[in-house]
């Protein structure tokens, strides 16, 4: 009951016209994006993250985290019509939506993408909502030991999902950390890896870091590929799946929801490992798995749902114990930390409009979504005939000028330059940027912990296996690494990643 | 030797090998402390310590292995797309936003071969005009326009 009227006061909060504005556009910038191969969330929200500062508090998150979810409803347009995922949670969808879309049933699988997602947000905000709360009854738990060994699970969680060999991920994470550790020493107050910059004693932005890893590096490759083009488009004429859709995808989305919803609360989950995960769980449990891969529509409905469950509950350990779990949301961990809001378990009950308020405009940005995308679905597949070289000097400036209005400083924006051509670098050498982002931002947060665990323990590491919440979690985390390390596990995770390359 | 070095991954480890050196070396010029009493060296040094390790195993695996050779560097996306940043930094506290946006946008468009030079001029006017009205009339974030 407290939960609903909670909820109620959400909607208040939502319900303005001012933040149902920024819901709206959040939304459909994240579908544009999502549509837009090439131009990902992590780069459309790392350039309007600076717009947010100037936002109120509220708003800025709604927008942010409906470009989040919103990209996951783009991303099934393209993948189903030209078999081009937008994004690359929607790589498993393409393999039988496009199938579908062959067939003539293109409106179907359409219908079912949407409907499924719909269904997905709905239950996971839910979640959200139901889960939050409890959990920061868990936090109060607590201590810096437990918050080190949280965050080293995230850690690792990260490098088990990044693409291509551990040790490269690993060693990616430890930059990041290192990364982050430029700066004035808030201990000491002494500067570290400054090299005498005065610009550098608050360290490395996060938002010229997010830019120039991200979204610079992303422009530079894409214009050394050639212009990606999807197989043939097909046209789109019924919308309305048949009851034969209906019925078979009905339980499919359920299981999806509900994978995607748990894959997105552990640290390291997302969009982009639910939507995998639910396609293999429909092949393997169908009565018929010959049919994937020849138009199932349970393979259209169980992924789609999964990658929308799963961006939004990812929410969850943020917003209850203040750690970001993947790299998205770590850029709205940034978004909070620039209104001056520390994330953390504080905020439900200091800032409840702020958590109800989100919550509540996740709601009403599922429902815009599908409203947004299905009859507006042939604006948005025209929109994939505009050439990437009328994009790309736009990426470029609003990235420069998002950086420069952060601080007002021309500094950021070579700092900007210097880290785009990192971020190529590591692109190049195929070293997968987001744990360092993840790193970056968590880094911090490690090492003040660490400090307070090291001294309320007077130098003992033994702490972290004595306590038992920071044992399992540590224990977690070890299972992760051995489970990744042993050979056949390996050999799968590749399998499935194939795909996506 | 030099062939095995070229692959990516033992590009990689040298780069986290180099990046482990120069931190670690310069954590060593600050206060290092104790684990009870951590100075602001402590947590680079023994970062610095686990990344040069870490490249030494990337290095070694991808001298060893001879995984996928570094290649298809093209110079123009790179330096154009750099150098368009640069062009903004550069001029944007002395020309206002306006004219640093359009030369910027210019730049930028080197980057592509596939240019007419009607259509990137129009185009950067455009983006100079839509983000002095967002930015600046909009949004009204304090950058000066005009020189």
């Amino acid at each position: 009951m407290d939960t609903l009227s909670q909820l109620w006061m959400g909607f208040d909060q939502v319900l303005v016209p001012q933040n149902l504005l920024f819901c709206f556009l959040g939304t459909l910038i994240g579908t544009l994006i999502g549509v837009l191969p090439g131009v990902g969330p992590l780069v459309a929200i790392a350039i309007l993250l600076p717009i947010t500062y100037f936002l109120s508090p509220l708003a800025g998150l709604i927008m942010l985290s409906g470009i989040y979810y919103g990209a996951q409803y783009g991303g099934s347009t393209t993948a189903i019509l030209v078999r081009l995922p937008g994004e690359n949670s929607s790589i498993v969808t393409c393999i039988d939506g496009y199938e579908m879309a062959r067939q003539g049933r293109a409106g179907a699988a359409l219908a079912v993408a949407a409907l499924a997602s719909l269904f997905a947000g709905c239950v996971a905000t839910l979640i959200l909502a139901i889960l939050s709360p409890l959990l920061i009854e868990l936090a109060l738990l607590f201590g810096p030991p437990e918050y080190c060994a949280l965050m080293v699970l995230g850690l690792v969680a990260a490098v088990v999902i990044a693409q291509g060999p551990i040790d490269k991920a690993l060693a990616m994470i430890v930059l990041g950390l290192l990364v982050g550790s430029i700066g004035t020493d808030v201990n000491s107050g002494i500067p570290r890896f400054t090299f005498g910059v005065p610009a550098l004693m608050d360290g490395i932005g996060f938002i010229p870091l997010a830019m120039g890893v991200f979204a610079m590096s992303e422009v530079i490759k894409s214009l050394e590929d050639p212009e990606a083009r999807g197989a043939g488009m097909v046209t789109v004429k019924r919308l309305w799946p048949s009851a034969e859709d209906f019925r078979r995808s009905w339980p499919a989305a359920m299981r999806g929801t509900a994978i995607g919803s748990s894959l997105g609360i552990l640290p390291g989950g997302g969009a982009y490992l639910g939507s995998f995960v639910a396609y293999a769980l429909e092949k393997r449990i169908s009565a018929a798995p010959e049919r994937f891969g020849a138009g199932a529509v349970e393979g259209v409905a169980a992924p789609e749902s999964a990658n929308n469950a799963a961006a939004q509950t990812s929410f969850i350990p943020l917003l209850s114990l203040g750690i970001p779990g993947n790299a998205v949301i770590a850029l709205m961990a940034g978004a909070m930390m620039m209104q001056g809001i520390q994330p953390g378990p504080q905020v439900i009950t200091t800032r409840p409009e702020l958590f109800w308020g989100l919550v509540a405009s996740m709601f009403v940005g599922n429902v815009m979504l599908v409203i947004i995308n299905l009859p507006l679905i042939r604006i948005w597949v025209m929109l994939l005939k505009v050439p990437y070289r009328l994009l790309y000097p736009a990426v470029i400036v609003f990235a420069c000028i998002g950086t420069y209005t952060v601080g007002n400083n021309t500094f950021d924006v070579f700092v900007l330059m210097v880290l785009g051509l990192l971020g190529y670098l590591f692109l190049k050498l195929d070293c997968e940027p987001a744990p360092l982002l993840l790193a970056f931002v968590v880094g911090p947060l490690l090492e003040e912990n660490f400090r307070r665990a090291m001294h309320l323990s007077r130098g003992s590491l033994s702490v972290f296996v004595e306590r038992p919440i920071s044992a399992g979690l540590l224990l977690a985390a070890l299972t992760l690494i051995v489970i990744v390390a042993l050979p056949g596990i390996r050999r799968g995770r590749d399998r499935v990643f194939e795909g996506s390359s | 030797m030099m062939k095995a070095l070229r692959s990516k991954d033992a590009l990689s480890g040298l780069l986290f090998l180099a990046a482990g050196l120069l931190s670690g070396a310069l954590s060593l010029g600050l206060p290092i402390g104790d684990r009870i009493r951590m100075g602001a060296g402590y947590t680079p040094l023994a970062l610095s310590i686990v990344l040069t390790g870490l490249g030494l195993i990337v290095l070694a695996r991808g001298a060893l292995n001879g995984s996928a050779p570094l290649t298809g560097w093209h110079a123009r996306p790179v330096s154009f797309v750099l150098a368009s940043a640069l062009m903004f930094g550069l001029t944007v506290e002395r020309t206002g936003l306006f004219l640093s946006v359009f030369l910027a946008a210019l730049t930028a468009a080197g980057a592509s071969p596939a240019w007419r030079r009607l259509e990137a001029v129009s185009l950067a006017a455009g983006l100079a005009i839509f983000s002095s009205l967002l930015f600046v009339m909009l949004l009204r974030l304090p950058i000066k326009l005009w020189p």
